[in-house]
């Protein structure tokens, strides 16, 4: 069956933003810098602005900010970094390549972000820093984590590589902490035509000291890592369309509510978990956990829509990952959310009609059942 | 041919059109990352070294970090640099400080050769260290002075500062070893085989080359060895 549904597009949103994007490239060609250049110092500025940020770094990738983040606060050999292990491969393996240790612990449901608890229960001499991720849609609960960081002397650092546009009292993903970053992979809601991302930080030594180990020229610690002229030039694009996409984005994300909610309890739809702070909200990603997850993602498969599952395997569980180089506790809820968790199709190009086909088909998976 | 690590220039016209067509067609594909335009890359690149693997990267410094890993330079063995601009060292120094989960390294030491702005004339490894790489920036194939199996691995900038004038960062290894090509491959995209995402046998780093700057390669090669 052809793909009638993918799990996500740019098509249509790039015809629009083309003219636009052309007389960007054109510039570029005609300077000849396609790297770290005046287009990626315009995004950065631009970036800064939306997020409330004092200082924003650009480099590769998300994957590349959260090392140099890591790297520019001292973070390296014999340290340790909680981190949760439900989430994106790279929020441990940069603790790696740090040389420090990543801790793993459980999270919470609905919110998949890191349990507070069990932080301050994996709390060592060697603990150097707690890193919580923003997945899906919600910030993790940063006024506890902000808590614990302190009364720890803990550095507090987010990986909030998906967090464009989440908020929490008012304060942009990233910026709780000493710093934070965003991810511009393709998928994201401020995605590229391939990668990117960048170091959020109110702190103006840290910026300089990562800037430095971007670019190369710091005395210590080096890791290499420049955003593409032409990528920027498309980030700064869809970032002048990005309120517009976040917002056209929630309302899919309500459709998706409205039209699933009968399924409950076999198909739960994402809900806001218990903060302490107003919570905004941003939709990167639509996630349910559904029973059979794996025979509805075939079902959906062969209607001709596209899905994903985030995640299949905790991080603990991986098996590059032992005992030598991870601290790795008992994560029982991350291995129920891996059983269960399915992304559906989101992204600004999708159409109502197309969400509506889309349930239309889950339901249709879970009467034949019936 | 333009100097090795040229000053920037702008694009000629017929280039600016590739690159806008480049652009145009990676956004309708969705195809934006190690897909298709990258494997065609690879086989460009070794279409006239029989018997060579080619691995597409982010970035000349990805490139020698994938490859230090590979090959087990964090299990304790020294590691030169010759003639190294600034960061190489650095990096070099600190990869060798990680750990590194893959075959145990017990050859010897390893000399990394930074070749990049010299004449390579007919350039072969200095002193006699177990493994050699070599950071070049000059394209392989029918004109290139360096043999490849006297070489560890090469790394080829690919950049906009390299004799292939990309549009991004952007770097290949070259080998004739083809057990470190695989566990480069598997390097480059978070320890994954490219067929299980999110199972991860290593731990990889993320230094993919995008498809915009494969594209556009491609093209530029083709162009070259007509």
């Amino acid at each position: 069956m052809a793909t009638v549904v993918p799990l996500y597009s740019v098509a249509d949103s790039a015809l629009r933003l083309w003219p636009e994007l052309t007389d960007r490239i054109r510039r570029i060609a005609a300077h000849g810098v396609f790297t770290d250049g005046p287009t990626v110092a315009e995004l950065e500025a631009g970036v800064a602005r939306f997020t409330g940020a004092a200082h924003a770094v650009a480099v590769n990738s998300g994957t590349d900010a959260l090392v140099i983040m890591m790297k520019a606060l001292g973070i390296g050999p014999g340290d340790e970094v909680v981190v949760p292990s439900y989430t994106f491969f790279a929020t441990a393996s940069a603790v790696s390549h740090c040389g420090a240790k990543p801790v793993f612990v459980d999270i919470l449901p609905g919110s998949y972000a890191m349990d507070p608890d069990a932080v301050e229960a994996a709390i060592t001499e060697r603990t150097s820093a707690i890193m919580p991720v923003h997945l899906f849609s919600q910030m993790a609960d940063m006024v506890s984590l902000r808590e614990i960081a302190t009364r720890h002397q803990l550095h507090l650092i987010e990986d909030s590589a998906e967090g464009v546009g989440m908020r929490m009292d008012g304060t942009h993903a990233g910026l709780w902490g000493a710093a934070g970053v965003l991810s511009f992979f393709p998928t994201k809601t401020l995605g590229a035509f391939g990668d990117g991302g960048m170091l959020l930080t109110d702190d103006g030594e840290l910026a300089d000291r990562a800037r430095a180990i971007a670019r190369g020229t710091d005395p210590v610690s080096a890791w290499r890592s420049e955003l593409d002229e032409i990528q920027a030039a498309v980030l700064l694009e869809r970032l002048r369309r990005l309120p517009d996409e976040i917002q056209w984005r929630e309302e899919l994300a309500a459709r998706y509510t409205e039209n699933l909610g009968s399924l409950a309890p076999r198909v739960v739809t994402p809900y806001l978990a218990p903060v302490k702070a107003e919570t905004q909200l941003v939709f990167y990603v639509y996630l349910i956990e559904a029973d059979r997850r794996d025979d509805l993602a075939e079902h959906l498969r062969l209607a001709g829509v596209e899905t994903e599952t985030y995640y299949p395997r905790p991080i603990n569980e991986q098996p590059c990952f032992d005992d030598a180089n991870a601290v790795r506790h008992p994560t029982p809820n991350a291995k129920a959310a891996s059983d269960r968790a399915l992304a559906l199709p989101l992204y600004a190009d999708l159409t109502m009609a197309a969400v509506d086909e889309v349930c239309s088909i889950i339901r249709r998976f879970y009467a034949q059942e019936s | 041919m333009p100097a090795p690590s040229a000053a920037p220039a702008p694009l000629e016209p017929a280039d600016l059109d590739r690159l806008l067509e480049v652009v145009a067609d990676v956004a309708r594909s969705g195809e934006f990352i190690l897909r298709s335009r990258c494997a065609e890359l690879e086989q460009v690149l070794t279409a006239d070294l029989g018997g060579a693997h080619a691995r597409v990267v982010s970035s000349p410094e990805a490139a020698l970090a994938l490859v230090l890993t590979a090959v087990g330079a964090g299990t304790g063995n020294q590691v030169r640099v010759a003639a190294s601009p600034p960061g190489l060292a650095a990096i070099a120094d600190q990869v060798g400080r990680l750990p590194i989960r893959c075959k145990p390294f017990v050859r010897g030491d390893l000399m990394i050769t930074d070749l990049r702005g010299a004449d390579h004339g007919t350039a072969g490894p200095s002193g006699r260290h177990a493994l050699n790489v070599a950071v070049t920036d000059q394209l392989p194939g029918r004109r290139h002075t360096l043999d490849l199996t006297s070489w560890t691995a090469l790394i080829v900038d690919l950049g906009p500062r390299s004799q292939a004038r990309g549009v991004g960062a952007a770097a290949a290894v070259l080998t004739a070893d083809g057990e470190l090509a695989e566990r480069v491959r598997f390097l480059r995209n978070h320890g994954q085989d490219g067929i299980t995402r999110f199972l991860h046998h290593y731990v990889g780093f993320n230094a993919r080359m995008d498809e915009i700057a494969a594209g556009y390669l491609v093209g530029k090669l083709s162009e070259r060895d007509r």
